[in-house]
């Protein structure tokens, strides 16, 4: 072991920086004769099987580093992973929010079938929509009648036929 | 292959978490941040600990380098576990007794053989403070240009040569008494 300087440091020109050239000289001198004496004297080394067991402690820990190391990649990977779903899902909710109104609109249109809104015959798709036309085309003919006072009323109006009926149930009913 | 690009490779095989590269980084710095440890702790056991936490340490904090001078960062990453260790009160107490031990031992004969040799200079090493003590050791085991020292401490390089300097010299001071 010799205290060599890998930096080819020049001792006298640094030392010039702050002192005048001879003490400069005479503190590079000194350094290095100092030097010399941590030269002479060579701290023992370190035995082999400490550095046998200093090896196998770093291997087990090198390789208990290497794992963890393996592990953070997959856990980074599988939280990646779970954002993009997430993020996925997000979107998707939104979007299906907004598009929301439109399978309620279907729904209503669907309750009706088409054929039915399609067909000019209604009382064959629907015995409820086949009394009502019933019940209209009834309707239709008594205010038919009525305009034409062909209910069998002798020249009377109806009014005066309605009247007439008022009194006579009137009358009945207080005779008892 | 320039030392450079390898040590590039290195590291990003590091970064790979590859266990032939943390191996190889080992290879490479081992001796220089033990001697760093030692020389801080002044035993052998601490530094032993230090040195596997510091490369431990490494895997879970490779990531965090990037780019720049490696050493300099290696280096401060040394300095954080060092100063990790002197908040443990415990070990602290523990180091303390060990210093003041082994500076009783100063007063036994000294003997000329390498290994006491380097005992002179931990014994010395500990008279100065801790501050000090680590910026030589930063220079010389780390060995980051002033430039890098002065930026990883957070002071103007002017400071930084001043001190290293004050150190060093009284470092000197402290290996000729003691040789005389």
């Amino acid at each position: 072991m010799h205290m060599k300087n890998n930096k080819k440091e020049n001792l006298r020109e640094l030392f010039e920086k702050f002192l005048d050239s001879h003490k400069a000289q005479q503190a590079a001198e000194d350094i290095k004769n100092a030097g010399e004496i941590l030269q002479q004297h060579p701290a023992p080394g370190p035995s082999a099987q400490l550095l046998e067991g200093i090896k196998a402690q770093v291997a087990i820990k090198a390789a208990a580093r290497r794992k963890a190391i393996a592990f953070r990649r997959i856990a980074y990977r599988v939280a990646a992973t779970a954002a993009v779903v997430i993020i996925t899902i997000s979107v998707g909710v939104k979007l299906f929010e907004k598009e929301a109104p439109a399978p309620k609109a279907l729904a209503l249109d669907l309750a009706i079938p088409a054929t039915t809104w399609d067909s000019n015959n209604l009382a064959e798709d629907d015995d409820y929509s086949a009394t009502l036309v019933a019940e209209i085309e009834q309707i239709e003919r008594d205010l038919l009648a009525l305009q034409l006072d062909e209910n069998g009323s002798n020249g009377l109006s109806v009014v005066e036929v309605l009247e007439m009926e008022l009194n006579e149930i009137n009358e009945n009913f207080w005779k008892g | 292959m320039a030392e450079s690009e390898e040590l590039a490779q290195i590291i990003a095989g590091c970064k790979k978490s590859e266990t032939d590269s943390f191996s190889r980084l080992i290879d490479i710095y081992s001796t220089r941040c033990y001697g760093y440890f030692y020389r801080l702790t002044g035993n052998r056991d601490v530094s032993d600990e230090l040195l596997s936490r510091l490369f431990v340490k490494l895997v879970e904090k490779i990531h965090s380098f990037r780019g720049g001078s490696f050493e300099g960062w290696l280096f401060k990453v040394a300095s954080n576990i060092f100063h990790d260790h002197l908040r443990d009160k415990q070990r602290q107490k523990k180091l303390l007794q060990a210093r003041i031990e082994r500076l009783q031992e100063q007063t036994e004969p000294a003997k000329d053989s390498v290994d006491n040799r380097i005992d002179q200079l931990q014994i010395q090493l500990e008279k100065l403070d801790q501050d000090t003590r680590e910026l030589i050791l930063l220079r010389f085991y780390s060995q980051l240009s002033f430039k890098e020292i002065a930026r990883m401490r957070s002071e103007p390089i002017g400071t930084t040569l001043s001190k290293l300097h004050r150190a060093l010299e009284k470092l000197r001071k402290l290996m000729e008494r003691k040789c005389t």
